[in-house]
Formats: structure tokens, C-alpha cells, sequence
């Protein structure tokens, strides 16, 4: 997994490259922690985002949470087919803001 | 049927789903049904490396078997350790407001939502979790 960061002043953009699983969510914890400090919105650019298993959900619901938290938003954005349907089988399709 | 035998730490995942895909690679295994199996199996490895032996270390044996025609793949983890019945629990509630206020539970509904049966067993001191998917087109 890679994470580049875009900077847009008060908007952060992350483009997550990979996979979002057992082995990779720690790292991407750390770097969700630090953005989430720095902006007031996350988007999570999932274009190039092969899969996410349950701990990888974890990591996203945590962000989610810290960014309602202090009043910021998070969203993803081109979500693909397969990791969609994760999302639609654990809920997370009506938990998340996609745009 | 092929199998291999790893010690049940997280660190082996990659080990379990290498091999689980070169037992599928002479196949014509759909992109999306091999997706859906490398979260299966992280799910289920991950959940074995988690708590069967826990406090100790065990191994976990995984066996892989393509059936053809129709094409669908047996895939099977055995360990030894704590009898667990992963399916004998209620399926997690996946409201917005469940999902905010709890962990877990997640990763056995994928397992369930993406296989076309899953079966659990214990036998000779080992549990046993039986997945199948059918790999023919949709």
C-alpha cells in the first residue's frame, strides 16, 4: 500500500494505491491520525484502492468518527465495483459519505 | 487436496493467500471471485492467528481444492486450538448506529455474504471451517 497526500489548505486529499488489510491498516491509521488533526475534510481517493477487508473498515470508521468528532467531514471517491460491494455488506455503504 | 501448514501469526498471511491463489492460477478463476476469496481468507487466517491459541502460538493447516465443472474451489482451515464456533454467532447489526458504536463481527459476515457455503466442524481435537465458492461467470 502507498498513500500520497494532496494538500488543498483546509482539504486533505488521500490517494490510497493497494490494499486496506490486516497488514497495511496500521500504517494507514497513522497517517489518518495526522490528517485528521491537520483538515477540517478528508476524501479518500480510492481509484487506485484493490481491496479492503474488515480491518481495513475499522481504520476507515475510526477517521470517520475523528473527523465527526471535531466538526470535519471525511468522504471517498472513486470507490471501486468490488470494494463497494464490501461496503455494501457490512453497512459501511450507509455509514460513509461518498461523492 | 493441497494443504499447508504455517504457524497462526498475522506475519503468515501472505504466505496462506500466495498459495491459495497458485492453487487457482491454472484456473480461470473470475477477477471479482478472487478478490472476494483473498478477504476471506484474511478474515478467517487473521481471526485463527487471533484467538485459537491465544495466549500461545499454534500452526493452522489450510487446504485448497478446484473442482471442475462446475469450476468452484474447497478451501479449508483447521487448527487446534480453543473449540470456536465462528457462525454460531448472530450476524452483526449493520445500522450506521451499530456500526459506530461497536467493533467486530464484520469480518465473518463478509465470509458468509461472499462464499456460496461455509461450514464449521469440530473433529479430532480441531476445528475445522469449511468455505465454498463457485467460480463459474456470473
Amino acid at each position: 500500500m502507498t498513500i500520497k497526500l494532496v494538500n488543498r489548505g483546509t482539504e486533505g486529499e488521500l490517494l490510497i494505491e493497494g490494499r486496506l488489510d490486516t497488514t497495511t491498516s496500521p500504517e494507514a491509521e497513522e497517517i489518518f491520525n495526522e490528517v485528521s488533526g491537520r483538515f477540517d475534510k478528508v476524501v479518500l481517493n480510492f481509484a487506485e484502492l484493490e481491496y479492503v477487508s474488515s480491518a481495513g473498515l475499522r481504520v476507515l470508521k475510526r477517521l470517520h468518527m475523528a473527523m465527526r468528532k471535531k466538526g470535519g467531514e471525511m468522504a471517498l471517491k472513486n470507490v471501486n465495483k468490488m470494494v463497494m460491494e464490501v461496503f455494501e455488506m457490512t453497512g459501511f455503504a450507509g455509514l460513509l459519505k461518498f461523492e | 487436496m493441497k494443504s499447508i501448514i504455517v504457524p497462526a501469526v498475522a506475519e503468515e498471511l501472505d504466505r496462506v493467500q500466495e498459495f491459495v491463489e497458485a492453487e487457482l492460477e491454472a484456473y480461470d478463476c473470475p477477477m471479482r471471485a478472487m478478490m472476494q476469496i483473498n478477504i476471506v481468507v484474511e478474515e478467517i487466517f487473521v481471526n485463527i492467528a487471533s484467538y485459537a491459541y491465544r495466549p500461545e502460538v499454534g500452526d493452522a493447516e489450510i487446504c485448497c481444492e478446484v473442482d471442475e465443472d462446475p469450476l468452484r474451489v474447497t478451501i479449508q482451515f483447521l487448527d487446534h486450538g480453543k473449540p470456536f464456533d465462528p457462525l454460531a454467532q448472530e450476524d452483526a447489526d449493520t445500522s450506521p448506529e451499530a456500526l459506530l458504536e461497536r467493533d467486530g463481527g464484520l469480518g465473518i459476515l463478509l465470509v458468509k455474504k461472499s462464499m456460496d457455503a461455509v461450514d464449521y466442524s469440530y473433529k479430532d481435537g480441531k476445528n475445522i471451517l469449511t468455505i465454498i465458492k463457485n467460480l463459474d461467470e456470473e
